[in-house]
Order: structure tokens, then sequence, then C-alpha cells
């Protein structure tokens, strides 16, 4: 008895021992694998072939609504591995019922010499899983058919505002990569930063798990939060092409601007194609391209004078209908006998030569100093590719008639933007508001990041501002801008009629005029500036072809922004900067 | 040398069955209640009652780390087995996300398509909706009040209000070619 129970107590002994110096080995191993050598496994090289690249989702673009501007979607693609493709007859007959293509066209595809041949693409989700299913069930014929996911940028609202927000082209990797607009100047944002798989599987390289192993989870790209109005933007596009169609216009932009932050609203950019129809402009026109703004850039040598108190808005001038400066003979687009005006009378109907007259009075250092101080022959700061900062003369070098061409807005090449923002600086008061396009990024968490505005600069004073603006105002109520009254509202602007220079040589294309009209209203408390700018329309004249586009579209965005008219005590309502952020989205700092 | 009386207590020791010191002490004790084992019993010395302390402390210290290492290794497999299962079934719920995330995206592009304003335009003009010929503003009876004195009434688009009445003002007439003008 004592014996057996010896025997039986050393059994077990030896059991216990066994057991437990078993489980210490595993206990060890596990060790070794989950935490002494976890970190060289996970960096160890996972066999290159089988690693599959997760593209990440791009960001998607709002307007300044949260409507979406831009998104990303997934699609699929069926591709077939022709190599092995037992039967192409039988395989075509039975995918044509599924992807409902003819058997004709499946077969040819279906017998191409090709390891990869795609059948179809930009299948919906509930097309795809319907075809994996499909797959599933006949997999014995289909096993050489998969389907692969494509990214699918899509546009709900069309080409609306395309130039500013870009295209995108898909990368090799299936992701997809902006080429151009703020698709391209956001690129990095947007694109967050792609995953890595691999299959999970065995020596022999069988899958085992249905699901890759995560070497690296996709990190999805940022949201981008632009100032543009859908709403907004689809009126200005719309008024615009109706005038690009009456008019004959080659193309056009047309912008609106926040008058107090700069953020642009709608940016529209027009072309006429070849057919004759108005189709969205290949690129963004308002910052890419640059042209002789004429009379509007009246405001700047008026800015000069009035600042420098060499000039009044009651200051008066002997004027005639032509002068001639170094030979060069510069005129009035009336004739008319030499008359005493004041300047504002001389703005009010753009007279050449009772401009050229006070340019003289400022010189060329103070005029050439404020158009710098304005922001022309510079980079907004509006982050946009292919900007252009326009094209200055250097003041050095001003040839003698210099003087009379650069005060009325010609030698000197900006943008639509420059021009508007420089408008903009009179309606705010004297302070120039760098344009912007972006008004917050969206993170991955949701969370809103406001983009910090960039600082404003006072350039000319607020009393010469609001000099300035009582004389805009008489441009529209009796001068070359009276299409630009919006019905209720005071509006002050400035009409510009230029030619356009010959390319690679001195002078100006015959009959060929750029047409602008830049304002703001309410001209009491401005709220909001907006320029339009016609490229060769028949009727020629800014007051008479885009000053009523102004007047349209300054009159639809007053409304929409809610924007009471202006008069005694009728302060403007503010532009809803901080919209409501919709379920998802948080603002950042609560 | 040997100690006096230790052979009579070998013999007498050497008649008890042999069970241990133990049961020696408990014989001699049985036989003689009041007299103590001459042999038997004997005073323990502090070092070695330390010695046999520390060899059962050993003992159980030993025992407790090999139980303390069994119990460990089952519970690392066990959370081991767990945390494959857990890990299985958040790579199911990771790709039920994505795949809800994906159809999040579909859906919310689809309803920013039906909700583009050329769209809703085009709605409005099917069903009838025209845009107002004109604005009517309501002034404020007190003009200096603070408050907007005009009220915008609801409007439409701006694009049906009639474009404002050309005025007098009479497109001039280009005459030259180096002048901008206007």
């Amino acid at each position: 008895m004592d014996r057996r129970l010896g025997a039986q107590r050393k059994r077990s002994a030896i059991l216990f021992f066994v057991t437990v110096i078993a489980l210490a080995a595993l206990f060890l191993q596990l060790l070794r694998v989950q935490v002494l050598d976890a970190s060289r496994i996970v960096a160890a090289k996972w066999p290159p072939e089988r690693e599959t690249v997760v593209p990440a989702t791009r960001g998607t673009i709002y307007d300044r609504n949260f409507n979406l501007l831009a998104v990303s979607v997934k699609r699929f693609m069926v591709i077939s591995d022709d190599l092995n493709v037992a039967n192409p007859l039988q395989v075509a007959g039975l995918l044509s019922r599924v992807l409902g293509m003819s058997s004709q066209s499946l077969d040819s595809l279906l017998t191409e010499p090709s390891g990869y041949v795609v059948l179809k693409r930009m299948l919906d989700q509930a097309q795809a899983s319907k075809v994996q299913k499909f797959i599933y069930k006949h997999v014995g014929v289909l096993g050489a058919i998969t389907l692969q996911s494509e990214p699918l940028r899509v546009l709900p609202n069309g080409n609306l505002a395309a130039p500013v927000i870009g295209t995108v082209s898909a990368t090799s990797a299936g992701g997809l990569r902006g080429v151009s607009g703020l698709e391209y100047e956001y690129q990095k944002l947007l694109s967050g930063r792609s995953g890595l798989d691999a299959p999970q599987e065995r020596p022999s390289a069988a899958t085992f798990f249905s699901t890759p192993v995560v070497l690296r989870a996709p990190v999805p790209g940022d949201g981008l939060v632009l100032t543009i109005d859908d709403a907004l933007q689809f009126e200005v596009e719309h008024q615009l092409a109706l005038e690009l169609a009456s008019s004959g216009a080659v193309s056009g932009t047309a912008a609106i601007m926040d008058t107090r932050t700069g953020a642009i609203l709608a940016l529209a950019n027009l072309a006429r194609s070849p057919d004759g129809t108005v189709v969205e402009a290949p690129s963004n026109l308002g910052l890419t391209a640059v042209y002789e703004p004429g009379s509007v850039f009246k405001i700047v040598t008026f800015s000069a004078a009035l600042q420098n108190h060499i000039i009044t808005p009651q200051s008066t001038f002997i004027v005639p209908d032509h002068v001639v400066i170094d030979g060069s003979l510069f005129h009035d687009a009336e004739v008319h006998p030499t008359q005493p005006m004041t300047a504002t009378h001389i703005i009010a109907v753009s007279s050449n030569v009772g401009t050229i007259h006070i340019a003289q009075l400022t010189g060329k250092t103070l005029i050439s100093r404020y158009i710098n101080a304005f922001g022309f022959g510079q980079y907004t700061g509006i982050g946009f590719p292919g900007e252009s900062p326009g094209l200055l003369v250097n003041p050095n070098r001003w040839s003698p008639t210099a003087i009379g061409s650069t005060p009325i807005g010609q030698d000197d090449a900006v943008t639509p933007v420059q021009m508007l923002a420089a408008m903009n600086a009179v309606a705010n008061g004297g302070v120039f508001v760098p344009p912007r396009l972006v008004r917050a990024t969206v993170g991955p968490n949701g969370r809103v990041y406001p983009v910090k505005l960039a600082p404003a600069r006072r350039i000319i004073s607020a009393s010469t501002a609001e000099e300035l603006t009582g004389m805009l105002e008489k441009v529209v109520q009796y001068g070359t801008g009276v299409h630009a009254v919006v019905p209720g509202y005071q509006v002050a602007g400035k009409t510009g009629t230029a030619q356009i220079p010959l390319h690679g040589s001195h002078g100006y294309q015959p009959g060929a005029f750029m047409a602008t009209f830049a304002g703001f209203a309410p001209a009491g408390r401005p709220a909001l500036t907006a320029i339009v700018v016609l490229n060769r329309p028949n009727d020629i004249y800014g007051g008479a072809v885009s000053a009523p586009v102004f007047s349209n579209i300054m009159q639809y965005a007053l409304h929409l922004f809610r924007i009471a008219p202006s008069g005694a005590g009728s302060p403007p309502r503010r532009i809803r900067v901080v919209q409501d952020i919709p379920p998802g989205l948080t603002a950042a700092g609560g | 040398m040997t100690p006096p009386g230790a052979s009579s207590a070998r013999a007498r020791s050497s008649q008890l069955p042999a069970k241990g010191p133990g049961a020696i002490r408990g014989a001699e004790a049985q036989r003689h209640p009041s007299v103590a084992p001459a042999g038997a019993l004997r005073v323990v010395g502090p070092e070695e009652l330390k010695a046999r302390t520390r060899l059962r402390r050993a003992r159980a210290t030993l025992a407790a780390a090999l139980l303390l290492v069994v119990i460990a290794c089952f519970v690392a497999v066990i959370s081991h087995a767990v945390l494959g299962s857990r890990q299985l079934e958040l790579d199911n719920m990771k790709a039920s996300a994505a795949s809800e995330a994906a159809l999040s995206r579909n859906l919310a592009a689809r309803v920013g398509q039906l909700a583009t304003p050329a769209r809703l335009v085009q709605g409005a003009g099917r069903l009838g909706m025209v845009a107002p010929r004109s604005v009517t503003y309501i002034g404020s009876a007190n003009p200096s009040s603070s408050r907007p004195k005009a009220v915008l009434a609801p409007t439409g688009s701006a694009r049906a209000h009639r474009k404002p009445a050309r005025s007098s003002f009479s497109k001039p007439t280009k005459t030259g070619s180096s002048s901008a003008g206007h």
C-alpha cells in the first residue's frame, strides 16, 4: 500500500514537473514572441510580392456650409486572368448574365494573352457584392475572375467651380493624386497615408484567415472646407454663362468676396468652347490669367492722390478730351469740349485725361508705391497652383509716356482676384485683406480646424477710403457704371475697358477688349465686394456687359446672406462665417 | 569514544519498529509518560532549526513559484487564445466599419447630388416656381433704431429679377486706340 502510494506520488510528481516544464517552455516561447522579439518580428520584412498597398481614402472637399464639392467613393472593377481562363466561351456566357455585357464582347476580352484584363469598371458596392457572390457560386469556372477596388472622385455638383477645385488622376498604387487646382495644392493634406496589408498564410502559402494582416493601417486624408458657397457659385456661374452667351465673350471671370474676411464666396471661370457652348474654363482664370485692367485701375491713382492730399473729391480741373505726352496721344472715350470737372466727376465718367492730369500731380513715385501697396505685382497668398503675381513695369524704367498709361490701367497686368482684392481694400475702410479660398480643414477624427486669417494691412486711411467710396458711388449713380445698380442698395464701383496687347510685339489687338466691373455693396457699410471680367465681348464696355452681371450676382448674394439695404442706422448683417457643423464633425477647440 | 548510555539506547531503539524518530518518541512517551527517553530526545540547536525552517520555506517557495508559473502559463495561453479570437472579431468589425464607411460616403455623395443647386433649381422650375419680378422693402417705423430699418422681403433668384432699366447714360463710342477709358 505504502509502496503503491509512493509510486503514485512519484508519477504525479513527474507528470507535474513535465507539465510544468512544457507549460513553462510554452510560456517562454510566448514571452519571446509577444514581448522580447515582438518588435523584431513586426519589423521583419514580409515577402514583398505578398504585400498589398491599401490606398487611403482621399479627404472630402466641402463648401463653406459643408455641402460636398468633391468626395471619394470606392468603386470596383472586374479583372480577368486570361492566362488561367480554361473555357473563355463558358466564362463569357456566365459573366454576361451578371455583368450585363454581351457574350461576344466578353469572349474577346477573355481571350487576350494577358494575366490582367479589365472586364468592367466602376461597379458600385451593391453590384460588386452581386458579382462576388456569383463568382463564389461558380468558383469552379470563374476562378480566374476577381474584383478589385478602385477609387472614384465624385463631384456632386458636376463641373461647378471645377477650375478652383481642380482635378485628380489615378495612381498606380490605386489611389488618387491631385493634378490641378486645390486638389493639387492640398495633395499632401487630402491624400492621407496609404496602408499595407499582407495575407495571413502558412509557409505553404495557404491562406488561413480571410482577413489580411494589417501591417500599416491607412490614414484617411484630411478634409478641406472652402470659403466657396455652392448656391452662390451656381448663381454666379449661371449669370456669367448667360452674359457670355449674349455678349459673345471668349471667356469670363466673376468673383465675390466677403469684404471683412477676404473669403472668396464664389469664383466662376467660364470659357466658350469651339462649338460655341459655354463651359468651365480649363484653368482658374481669376488667379492664373493676367490682363491690363483699364480704368478700374484708376482707384489706385485716386487713392494715392487723395491719401497725400493732392486732391479732394471736390478739386476741380480743366479737362480737355485729349492730351499728348511725349508724342503719344491719350484721349477720353467720348469727345467733349474742354471743361471744368471735379475729381469725383473725372472718376465717375472715367476721364482718362483728367486722371492723367491727377497722376502727373501725384508723381510716379507715389503711384508706384500705391500700386505695390494694393498688392499688384505680388502673390495674393491665397495658395493656388499657377497663381500669377501679375506684371509690373519697374518704375525706374518707366517710359516717358508711362505717366499717361499706367495710371489709367495700361502697361501693368493684373489678375482679376488682385483687382478684386484692391477694390476690397477700399470697401474695407482702407485695410487690405488677403483673399482666401480655404476656410478650415477637417481632421480624420472629424474635428474642424479653422485656417488662420492672413494678417491684414492698412494701405490708405479710413477717411481716404470713405472719400473714394463716395466718388465710386457716383460711378454707379450717374457715371459709367449705372447698370451695376442693385435695387434698394447703394453700390460703389468702377468700370474698366481695356485693350488687349498684341502677343510678342508692341501695340494692341484691334477690336479686342477686356470689360471689367468691380464694386461693393452696401456702399455705406460694405459687406460684399465683387468683380466681373469679360474677355473680348462684342459690346466692349465694362459698364455695358460686366456691370449688369455684377448687379445680378450682387443682388443674389445680398439676399442670400440676408444683408439689409444700407441706410441710416441699418448695419448690414454679418455673413455667417461659422455655419452649422454637420453631424460627425466637431469644431476644434470646443 | 562512545558516549555513556549510547549502546543501551541503540539496543532499546532497535527493539522498536523502525518508524522514524517521531514514532520512537511516541512509543517511549507511552511507556514512560513521566520520564523523558534518554538519547531519543535531544535539544535541537537554533542553527539546526533555522536550517530546517529554511528548507521548508524553500520547498514551499518552490512549490508556490511552480504553481504561479503554471497559473501564469495557463493565463497566458488563455489570454492568447482570447486575444486571437478578439483580434479576429476586431478584424471583422474593422472590415464591417470600412464597408459601412464606404457605404456612408456613397450615400453622402448621392445626397450631395440630390441637393445640388442645379437640381433644386430644375425641380423648382418643374413645379412652376418662379423668382419674384420685384423685391419689396418694408421700412421700419423708427428710423433711428439701431436695428436695421429695412428688412428684406423673401425673394427668389436675382436671375429672374428684371435688369435695371438702362439709364439715359449713352454708351460712348471708342474714338482711339491708345486709351483705355470706361
